[in-house]
């Protein structure tokens, strides 16, 4: 009898154990400081010494990893021994799907980041909390910023985000490539940039292809946007509310791509693309396999820190022959920082935001990232000097021709048809004359 | 009155019971009533009536993940399925180091699906991989695998039948168990090898082949990870979309997952949840209904 009870006693015990696994399991969500589940090893390490007990805890998620997870970490130490009531905890999660996910539950970060292309979806989706009544509060001094970055942060008159780079392709040249078939300088127009491209191109014996002169790698997909705005072209107009996709800066980087593919064969091409990995010493850059190549500053970062042997040189994007006052035209980017929706510490995330945003630890960071910074302020911080080819790339970054997409509500849904049909031109499935009458069609829908 | 047993008994399954409605019953009921809501994780979900299912009738993406996947059923489920019978077959002759065969072609099916698609890309690179180097030699030249629209499909086959180590085991084992008298029968009526494998073997392993063959289905109409990896992983530029070189490898659940999870339209994928199980059900069904012609259960 006594066996039989206590037996009970013990069945009755693991049930209710199990019982209380799963509830907490399932209940967790209750607001206490934690800020999820997030904790970086390096952080606490560092801090460990510290009375951690009065700080309250910042979760910044990243989607960087390797030496560009290292230097945010550097920052991150910098901002906690810098000042007392906080302790920023930082994790590199390369997986953005995961990042929003973990927001929608209430068990993400404080702080993370993005592309700035987001932001429309972000701030319809709820997922980016909008920074004006912080930076009202404070009295932020936005002014710093690179207004076009800025504006790449902003969704239906709220800042959602702030940029933290200028991104944009500048052209990279193989100089030993572009001098063994006779050019002594890079091409600054559209002409000259096809006659190297066909020049430089060298083709085995089989047709298939040992250097690339196009910047057709890593696809023509990463190409496409820099080409056509370096020709000048514009996809929507400023307040995105009309379509300017069909001119002739679009029609140029279309036909030039049809016609490079139909002189020498889409396998072929897409044999180079797929035999080596972007930014891996694979790269047909880096292994001196490709003559043209239209990327941003982290390329030479790149080939900094790994070491590469190639000897290149950096321009300006050509533009669209007979049209010089378009020179220096591209297309930029910036790559953005936002407090999450459901952050439980926004104090904290804004802090450490507008530390890293200040000078000199936004440009200690995006020297060793190898990227131009978003702010004026950072730009002219003596630390840029440790950015690899500044000297070269800084100056590009002052053309009044660069211009970004403006956001509009449906951008995800725009880049979408765009890829789509594009894709079939590249593969000469269809011409550019077709492609362009589809797109009219099909982009004009997804404007406001 | 309910009786002591009873409770002791659901006391001792509780763990099961729990786990079961909370992990299993509630999700499945809750992605029931999403799939009739707009419902983006963020904001409260609002009814839309039967908008999602509509959607997933008419949406020209959809429709394109369901030929991909139909694809993949169609060809891959098959052929894996041979593949297995033959290594089985195989495996099954008495052989020195007949074990370690065994085991070597087994290794590739207990090897995680991300890093055998990660092998895979580099067997697949069409300059210097494995198999175009090996194409090259009798001069032919091998096809760009995984940008080339035609052949992504054939490329993730090919990674199916690599790893058909499961299968191949489960065969081996029914293999195993067919009576020796039958085949010795067949002998003395003068039965050659192709006739035995014919009239006796795959008559008496058809319960296995049925049960491999609605599993395979199962298996290909909810494919996702290979493809997944190597949509995202190549060149082309089709990272966004993860739907592979002109939405090619998009299948039903990378959209499923890319309107879940991506675009975060929970009614979207929710229907197409539902969708996806009414379409396996009435498929096993049906192969269930005819399986009587083809499968033989022997009874002792």
């Amino acid at each position: 009898m006594r066996a039989k009870n206590s037996k009970k006693a013990a069945s009755m015990l693991v049930t209710v154990m199990l019982l209380s696994t799963v509830l907490a399991a399932c209940g967790g969500n209750n607001g206490n400081k934690e800020g999820g589940a997030s904790s970086s090893p390096a952080a606490s390490a560092n801090e460990s010494s510290k009375p951690v007990g009065e700080k309250s805890k910042v979760s910044v998620w990243y989607l960087w990893g390797g030496a560009e997870g290292e230097a945010l970490e550097q920052i991150i130490k910098d901002f906690n021994a810098s000042q007392d009531k906080y302790l920023v905890e930082g994790l590199s999660v390369p997986d953005e799907q995961k990042i929003k996910v973990a927001i929608a539950g209430g068990k993400g970060p404080d702080l993370t980041d993005s592309f700035d292309f987001v932001v429309p979806q972000y701030a319809q989706q709820g997922i980016a909390l909008p920074l004006d009544d912080l930076i009202a509060r404070d009295g932020y001094d936005v002014s710093d910023f690179v207004p076009a970055a800025l504006a790449s942060g902003n969704f239906d008159g709220k800042q959602y985000a702030l940029p933290l780079n200028v991104n944009f392709s500048v052209m990279y040249y193989n100089k030993k490539l572009l001098a063994d078939a006779g050019f002594t300088e890079p091409p600054k127009t559209s002409a000259e940039l096809y006659d190297v491209m066909v020049k430089t191109t060298k083709v085995n014996s089989n047709g298939t292809i040992d250097v690339l002169g196009s910047p057709s790698y890593p696809s023509e997909a990463y190409l496409f946007n820099a080409l056509a705005y370096g020709f000048g072209s514009t996809y929507v107009n400023e307040d995105a509310s009309a379509l300017t996709f069909n001119n002739e800066g679009t029609l140029a980087a279309m036909n030039m791509i049809r016609d490079y593919n139909t002189k020498f064969g889409v396998d072929n091409i897409r044999q180079i693309q797929a035999s080596g990995k972007w930014l891996d010493p694979t790269d047909p850059f880096l292994i001196g396999k490709q003559a043209i190549r239209f990327d941003g500053p982290w390329l030479s970062a790149t080939i900094k820190s790994k070491q590469i042997d190639v000897d290149y040189g950096i321009a300006a994007l050509p533009y669209l022959e007979g049209k010089p006052e378009t020179a220096g035209s591209g297309i930029t980017g910036s790559s953005i920082f936002y407090i999450a929706k459901t952050s439980k510490n926004v104090d904290g995330a804004w802090e450490f935001m507008k530390y890293l945003y200040s000078a000199e630890p936004l440009a200690k960071f995006l020297s060793l990232m190898g990227n131009v910074p978003a702010t004026k302020s950072a730009m002219s911080s003596p630390a840029m000097k440790d950015m690899v080819d500044s000297d070269q790339v800084i100056p590009l970054t002052m053309s009044p021709n660069l211009k970004s997409i403006p956001h509009f509500a449906k951008r995800s849904d725009f880049d979408k048809a765009l890829a789509e049909q594009l894709e079939l031109m590249y593969n000469l499935k269809k011409t550019p004359e077709e492609t362009m009458s589809k797109l009219e069609g099909v982009l004009s829908a997804t404007l406001k | 009155m309910i009786k002591k047993a009873t409770i002791t008994g659901l006391l001792f399954s509780s763990p099961f019971l729990i786990g079961f409605a909370l992990f299993t019953l509630y999700p499945i009921g809750a992605s029931l009533v999403y799939s009739f809501t707009d419902f983006n994780m963020f904001k409260s979900p609002t009814w839309v009536g039967f908008d999602n299912y509509r959607w997933v009738f008419q949406e020209d993406e959809v429709w394109k993940s369901i030929r991909n996947t139909l694809y993949m059923v169609a060809f891959a489920t098959p052929i894996s399925l041979i593949v297995g019978l033959l290594l089985a077959q195989m495996l099954n002759i008495k052989v020195r180091g007949q074990s370690i065969y065994r085991t070597l072609f087994y290794i590739p099916s207990i090897v995680p699906a991300i890093a055998t698609s990660l092998v895979w890309m580099w067997v697949l690179n069409p300059k210097s991989g494995l198999i175009n180097t090996a194409l090259d030699y009798i001069g032919i030249r091998g096809p760009n695998w995984l940008l080339d629209p035609v052949w992504t499909k054939p490329a993730l086959i090919m990674m199916g039948a690599w790893g058909a180590g499961g299968t191949m085991i489960i065969f081996l084992a029914a293999l195993q168990d067919v009576p020796r008298s039958l085949y010795e029968s067949a002998e003395i009526d003068g039965a050659g090898k192709v006739r035995k494998f014919m009239n006796i073997t795959l008559p008496t392993i058809s319960p296995i082949i049925l049960f491999q063959l609605i599993i395979g289905l199962i298996t290909y109409f909810q494919y996702f990870a290979q493809a997944f990896m190597v949509a995202s992983m190549s060149n082309s530029g089709s990272v966004q979309t993860m739907a592979g070189p002109e939405k090619s490898l998009l299948f039903y659940a990378i959209l499923l997952y890319r309107e879940a999870f991506v675009d975060f339209r929970m009614g979207h994928a929710s229907a197409m949840a539902w969708v996806l199980f009414v379409i396996t059900s009435v498929v096993t069904y049906v192969i269930f209904r005819t399986s009587n012609r083809w499968v033989t259960y022997g009874g002792d």
